[in-house]
C-alpha cells in the first residue's frame, strides 16, 4: 500500500507562495497527473513529495509514513526528470545500476535485473554504450530504466516526454501507460501538455498559480470544469468564451449576446434563474459546434466564416458572429470557404456557463 | 575559388601570421639568444636575429656555476603543493558556495572574490608580519602556504563557474537513488568536472611558478629561491647583466609549464568554456 497524502501543503520561496493549500489523497497504484501553464506550482509540489525541496506548511504521507523530514533516499521513491539526468560518465548498465549499487544489493542480482528492465525497455544492446551515443528516445528509455530497476514504492515523472518530437512522444505515452499496468505502482506525472494528461492520468489534478483548480477523472474535467481556467486548459481547440446574458423568465431562459441567441437547456436553467438580466460567460466547445442546413432548428446561428483549417478528420473554422470570433470544429465533408456565411449549431447540453466575477461554473 | 581564398588569407591567415609574429617574438629572441656565444651577442656589427655558431657555453654556466637546478626543483615543489592545497579548498569551497545554498552562501561567494582583488604589493606587508611570527620566513613553506591565498579565490571561482554548468538533477538524481552528498561529489561532481578542476590546476600551477613579489619578500637565502627570482637577483649583478644564462635560464624555466599546457590542452579549453556534453 503506497497512497501520498498531501495535507494543507504550502511552499514559499521566500515572500512568494509557491503551491498553497495543496491537499490531494492519491491512491494505492493510481496514475495520477499533475497538469498546469508553467510556473502553476506542479513540479515544486512533485519535488516536495519526492524530498528535494522542503515544505513551508502542511504534511506529505507516503503510504502511511508522515515524510516531512524524511530525506529523499529514505522515501523509497523513484523520479524520472525532464532532461533525463542520465550520469554522461557511466555506461547506460551503470547508470541503471546505480542505485541497487548504493542498496549494496549483490553483483549477480544487479546484472538480472537490468537485464531483465532492459529487455522490458528495448533498450538490452545499448547496454554497454555512454549516454550521449544513444538518441533521446533511447535516453529517454534508460532514464525510465532507471527508475524502474529499483522497483519503488511510488514513481515520480518531472515532464519526462517533453524533451521528444511529437511522434515518440505519442509512442512512449502508451508505453508508459503499458507500463504503469505492468509496475503496479503509484505514479504521479507532471505535464504541461493537457492531451498527455486526459491521455494518461486515473485522475487529472488542474493547477494554476499554486492553487488547485479541479481534480477528476479526464472526462470529468472535460464536461464538467469547474471554472472558466479548466474550461480553457482542458480542450483542443481551447473553447469559445462570450460574454453574454440571460433573458426570459422561469423555464424559457435564454442566453443572448448580439445576434447571438441559444436557448438555455433545461437542466441549467434552476441555475440560471439567479442570473436574469445579468451578465455571465457562455462556454462553448468547438466540438459542440457542427454545420447545419437550416435556422429553423433549435440552437442555431449564422455565422461568417473567417479562415479553414482542415486536419482530416475534422475542419477547425474560424468564424465570426457578431463581434465574436469562435473556432468551430466541424466534420471533414463540410463545404466551407472564407467570406461565405455557415449556419452552425451548438449541442445545447453541452453550453457552459461561468459567473463573470468569479469565473466559477454556475451549477 | 581563388577569390574565397583571398578573402581567407586577408580575413584570417594574415591577422593570425601578425599575431603569432607579436606573440613568439619574444620567446624567439629568448631561444637565439640562449645559444649565442657573448662574442656573438654583444658584436653589434652581426644580424641580431640570426645565430652563426651555435654554443652551450650559457647553459652550461646556467647548469653547473648557478645553482639553477636548486632553484627548479624549490619552484616545481612549491608550485606542486600550492596548487594542491589550493585546488582540494576549492573544490569543496566552489562546491559549497554553488550547492548548498546555506545562509550567507551568496554573500561568501562575493567575498571569495574580493580577496582576489586586493593585490600583492598591499597584501606582502602584513603577510611579511604574519610569516615573520610564524617562523616561516627564508622557508619553502611559507611560499607553499601563502600562494594559495591569492589561488584559492581564482580556482574557487573558475570552479563554481563549472558546477553550475552540471545539471542539479544530476546529483538530485543520485540522492534519490540513495547517495549521501559526499558520495555524489566524489563519484558524480568530481569526474564530470574533470576539465573545470584540470584548468583550476594548471592555473595555479603556472601561477605560482610566475611569482615573484612574495618569493622576492619572504625568501633570502639562494638555495630557497626559485626560479623566477633567482635568475634575476643571482644573474643581474648591479648593473650587470649576464644575457646569455639569464634567457637561457628564462628558457629552461618556461619549458615545464609549456609540456603542461600541451599535455593538458584539451582539457584546458573544455574547462574554460565550461561545456558539459552529454
Amino acid at each position: 500500500m503506497a497512497q501520498v497524502i498531501l495535507q494543507d501543503v504550502q511552499k514559499k520561496f521566500g515572500k512568494d507562495i509557491a503551491v498553497d493549500r495543496f491537499s490531494l489523497e492519491v491512491k494505492d497504484r493510481e496514475f495520477m497527473v499533475f497538469v498546469g501553464p508553467s510556473g502553476c506550482g506542479k513540479t515544486t509540489t512533485l519535488r516536495m513529495i519526492a524530498g528535494l525541496e522542503e515544505i513551508t506548511a502542511g504534511d506529505i504521507y507516503i503510504g502511511d509514513r508522515l515524510v516531512n523530514r524524511i530525506p529523499p533516499k529514505e522515501r523509497d521513491v523513484a523520479m524520472v526528470f525532464q532532461n533525463y539526468a542520465l550520469y554522461p560518465h557511466m555506461s547506460v548498465f551503470d547508470n541503471m545500476g546505480f542505485g541497487l549499487k548504493l542498496k549494496k544489493m549483490p553483483k549477480k542480482e544487479i546484472e538480472r535485473r537490468v537485464h531483465q528492465t532492459a529487455e522490458i525497455l528495448g533498450i538490452s544492446q545499448f547496454l554497454d554504450r555512454k549516454p550521449k551515443a544513444l538518441s533521446g528516445g533511447q535516453r529517454q528509455r534508460v532514464a525510465l530504466g532507471r527508475a524502474i530497476v529499483r522497483v519503488p514504492q511510488v514513481y515520480l515523472f518531472d515532464e519526462p516526454l517533453s524533451n521528444l518530437d511529437a511522434k515518440l512522444r505519442m509512442q512512449m505515452r502508451l508505453e508508459l501507460k503499458k507500463l504503469h499496468e505492468r509496475m503496479e505502482r503509484t505514479s504521479i506525472y507532471v505535464t504541461h501538455d493537457q492531451i498527455e494528461a486526459m491521455t494518461m492520468g486515473d485522475r487529472i489534478v488542474v493547477m494554476k498559480n499554486g492553487l488547485i483548480q479541479q481534480v477528476g477523472e479526464p472526462l470529468e474535467l472535460f464536461f464538467m470544469p469547474t471554472n472558466r481556467f479548466v474550461g480553457s486548459f482542458i480542450g483542443s481547440p481551447t473553447m469559445n468564451f462570450i460574454r453574454a446574458h440571460i433573458e426570459g423568465a422561469g423555464s424559457n431562459l435564454a442566453v443572448v449576446s448580439e445576434e447571438l441567441r441559444l436557448s438555455v437547456p433545461p437542466k441549467k436553467t434552476k441555475a440560471l434563474s439567479a442570473y436574469q438580466n445579468r451578465e455571465v460567460i457562455l462556454g462553448i466547445r468547438p466540438d459542440d459546434l457542427s454545420a447545419t442546413g437550416s435556422l429553423e432548428e433549435g440552437g442555431t446561428f449564422q455565422a461568417d466564416v473567417a479562415v479553414v483549417q482542415p486536419v482530416g478528420t475534422q475542419i477547425y473554422l474560424e468564424v465570426k458572429v457578431g463581434g465574436h470570433d469562435l473556432i468551430a470544429s466541424v466534420d471533414a465533408q463540410t463545404h466551407a470557404r472564407p467570406h461565405q456565411k455557415i449556419i452552425l449549431k451548438a449541442r445545447l447540453d453541452n453550453l457552459h456557463f461561468f459567473d463573470p466575477a468569479s469565473e466559477q461554473t454556475i451549477y | 575559388m581563388t577569390q574565397r581564398f583571398t578573402q581567407k588569407l586577408l580575413r584570417f591567415y594574415i591577422p593570425l601570421l601578425l599575431f603569432l609574429v607579436f606573440l613568439l617574438f619574444p620567446f624567439y629572441w629568448m631561444l637565439v639568444t640562449t645559444f649565442k656565444s657573448d662574442v656573438e651577442l654583444y658584436n653589434l656589427s652581426l644580424n641580431p636575429f640570426y645565430v652563426y655558431t651555435w654554443s652551450l657555453t650559457n647553459i652550461k654556466h646556467l647548469l653547473f656555476d648557478t645553482p639553477f637546478l636548486r632553484w627548479l626543483f624549490n619552484t616545481l615543489l612549491v608550485s606542486v603543493v600550492s596548487a594542491f592545497i589550493s585546488l582540494a579548498t576549492s573544490l569543496l569551497a566552489a562546491y559549497g558556495i554553488q550547492r548548498i545554498r546555506f545562509r550567507g552562501s551568496g554573500l561568501m561567494g562575493i567575498a571569495i572574490f574580493f580577496c582576489y582583488l586586493v593585490p600583492p604589493t598591499i597584501l606582502f606587508i602584513p603577510l611579511a608580519t604574519m610569516v615573520f611570527k610564524l617562523k616561516i620566513w627564508d622557508s619553502l613553506v611559507s611560499l607553499s602556504i601563502i600562494y594559495p591565498t591569492f589561488l584559492i579565490p581564482f580556482c574557487t571561482w573558475l570552479l563554481m563557474g563549472y558546477f553550475k554548468s552540471i545539471p542539479k538533477e544530476l546529483e538530485e538524481c543520485a540522492m534519490m537513488d540513495g547517495a549521501s552528498r559526499l558520495w555524489v561529489f566524489f563519484k558524480v561532481i568530481i569526474p564530470l568536472s574533470l576539465p573545470g578542476i584540470v584548468s583550476a590546476g594548471i592555473f595555479a600551477f603556472t601561477l605560482s611558478w610566475n611569482e615573484y613579489l612574495y618569493a622576492l619578500t619572504f625568501i633570502s637565502s639562494s638555495l630557497k629561491k626559485t626560479i623566477s627570482v633567482g635568475l634575476v637577483t643571482e644573474l643581474v649583478r648591479g648593473d650587470v647583466y649576464h644575457w646569455g644564462p639569464l634567457m637561457a635560464g628564462a628558457l629552461l624555466g618556461s619549458v615545464p609549464v609549456a609540456l603542461i599546457y600541451s599535455f593538458f590542452v584539451e582539457y584546458y579549453v573544455a574547462g574554460m568554456t565550461g561545456a558539459l556534453k552529454e
